[in-house]
């Protein structure tokens, strides 16, 4: 959590220490992160982030059988290839916790000339 | 307005990591981070590998431990020793392990070990620049262990068996904890000992001087 709010507060520093609208991340299911906890940790920071949003992108952990090449797409991890039951797999996807975009407010619409 | 990022959350600390390990590799020095449960005999694995090698192979030990220094007591009249307290943390970062090499007498080590807080979950999640993660599982803990903490062993290239003196009083099947472990990482070495009575600690030293030779030969290519 603190390397990921020190990202934050590193992309808000760089934009003129502008209002956080928005953290999305993406929590693969091998990543070590839980999303609800994740959540729920970041509700103890949320005074440094008034109003802010945490989305938390849940993904599947993707892997390919390095004995018959089958793909697969699993949501908990299952260590055999469901074709071949080889336990050579080779994780694609999904165990990975990164930031993928922060969303700060605009500045520029809170100085729009008043329109009648 | 929104600003793209898509990067990992520990990107940083990745890059950390990777600068030790090059300069480690640099130097020659295979680094080995050990992590197992509280109580499995990291620090005693450490001893009878510095008792096995002592006048023949260098080596130095980054320990952590949340609160004491018992560990390093233990080690630092037979190697080097720095140790890392994490002041309650589970787990040992880069910025501990960067300190505590750079306190370590300035001499080149063959071998540097980083011996992790006892836990099986946390320290899986960070790289601190080792060239080799070994679990070590012991025979009192239960051969059900791979399966329950599978991002340890997956992200371990061996894994070590110790109290191996204790089998024949537990209810332990090497046979299942490999199967169990290898299920997780098909590529996993697998060693068993007793670091106690330093029954079969020359193989383990044995795969360490084979995987720092590999270091060696990668590093001139």
């Amino acid at each position: 959590m603190v390397a990921l709010l020190k990202q934050v507060s590193r992309i808000q520093a760089d934009h003129d220490s502008a209002v956080v609208e928005e953290i999305a991340v993406e929590v693969g299911v091998l990543s070590g992160v839980e999303a609800i906890l994740l959540q729920s940790a970041f509700g103890e920071f949320a005074e440094m982030y008034p109003g802010a949003r945490l989305l938390a992108n849940e993904v599947p952990v993707t892997a390919i059988c390095q004995d018959c090449g089958q793909r697969m797409s699993m949501v908990r991890f299952v260590s055999l290839c469901p074709k071949c039951q080889s336990p050579k797999l080779q994780i694609t996807g999904g165990d990975t916790f990164r930031l993928l975009h922060v969303t700060l407010k605009d500045h520029s619409q809170d100085n729009r000339p008043y329109e009648d | 307005m929104k600003i793209e990022v898509h990067k990992p959350v520990l990107s940083e600390q990745l890059e950390q990591s990777a600068a030790l390990r090059a300069g480690w590799t640099s130097m020659g020095t295979l680094v080995v981070h050990l992590v197992s449960s509280p109580g499995a005999g990291k620090t005693s694995l450490l001893e009878a590998t510095a008792r096995h090698w002592k006048g023949r192979h260098s080596m130095a030990v980054l320990v952590g431990d949340i609160a004491t220094a018992r560990d390093a007591q233990r080690l630092s009249p037979l190697v080097p020793t720095q140790q890392l307290t994490t002041g309650g943390a589970c787990h040992l970062e880069i910025p501990l392990v960067q300190r505590g090499w750079e306190k370590l007498p300035t001499e080149r080590y063959e071998f540097l070990f980083i011996e992790n807080v006892g836990n099986l979950v946390c320290p899986a999640s960070f790289d601190l620049g080792e060239h080799l993660r070994v679990v070590l599982l012991s025979t009192t803990e239960g051969d059900d262990k791979p399966g329950k903490y599978p991002k340890m062993f997956r992200t371990s290239q061996a894994m070590v068996i110790n109290k191996a003196d204790l089998l024949p009083h537990v209810p332990f099947s090497i046979d299942a904890a490999t199967k169990d472990a290898q299920l997780i990482q098909p590529d996993l070495t697998v060693l068993t000992l007793s670091a106690w009575r330093g029954e079969g600690v020359e193989y383990w030293c044995e795969y360490l001087e084979r995987q720092r030779q590999i270091l060696l030969n990668r590093s001139h290519e």
